[in-house]
């Protein structure tokens, strides 16, 4: 259930904040946020450093809920807020790693998922890393357009 | 202590709830929703 609740949670604030006029390109950030956390969460289970724990629908179900749901969402919302200021931006990172960090340690006292050698730091550490470099590929995808057209004007 | 499934989902409204309120935020910064149309 825990899984689920992070699940339809997720698509609530996607529906609320979604902005459809860049989905073309803000899907991407869904899909490289999907594609990362898929790699990142095998590498967790491969090397035994935490599992997700096999209650209510089970592993399979819970990653497949996590992965479609706060992963993806978050990505596309990552995305679309992307802001060529860079402290803004700095800002965006630091908001949504510790929003993912506070959900994270929630679904550990909740006993959803365990860490075996794992620690509450690393995480944190590896959310910044991810964000970091989504806010660059980001950058790319959703205002290479827009850079292109400043330096065509003659603004370098 | 272990959290309860109830607890679980206030307290991870909160965090949605406080990304929700950034999001706010960031949008008023820069625009993303609330564009003044005079401006166009």
């Amino acid at each position: 259930m825990h899984w689920l609740t992070f699940f339809i949670y997720s698509w609530i604030i996607f529906f609320l904040f979604v902005d459809w006029s860049k989905i073309n390109r803000s899907v991407y950030g869904g899909l490289l946020a999907l594609w990362l956390g898929a790699l990142v969460d095998w590498a967790g289970h491969y090397l035994n450093l935490y599992n997700f724990n096999h209650t209510g629908f089970g592993s399979l179900v819970n990653s497949v809920l996590y992965v479609a749901g706060p992963l993806f969402t978050m990505g596309v919302l990552f995305f679309q807020y992307v802001s060529l200021n860079r402290r803004l931006q700095m800002a965006n990172v630091a908001v949504f790693s510790l929003a993912y960090f506070a959900a994270e340690l929630l679904i550990i006292r909740a006993g959803a998922a365990r860490y075996i050698h794992w620690h509450y730091l690393a995480s944190l550490g590896v959310d910044l890393i991810v964000f970091t470099a989504l806010s660059y590929a980001g950058e790319i995808i959703m205002y290479r357009k827009a850079k292109v057209q400043v330096r065509e004007s003659g603004g370098q | 202590m272990k959290l309860s499934i109830y607890e679980f989902a206030f307290l991870l409204l909160l965090v949605g709830g406080a990304l929700g309120v950034w999001l706010v935020v960031v949008d008023r910064i820069e625009g993303h929703f609330f564009k003044d149309s005079s401006r166009e």
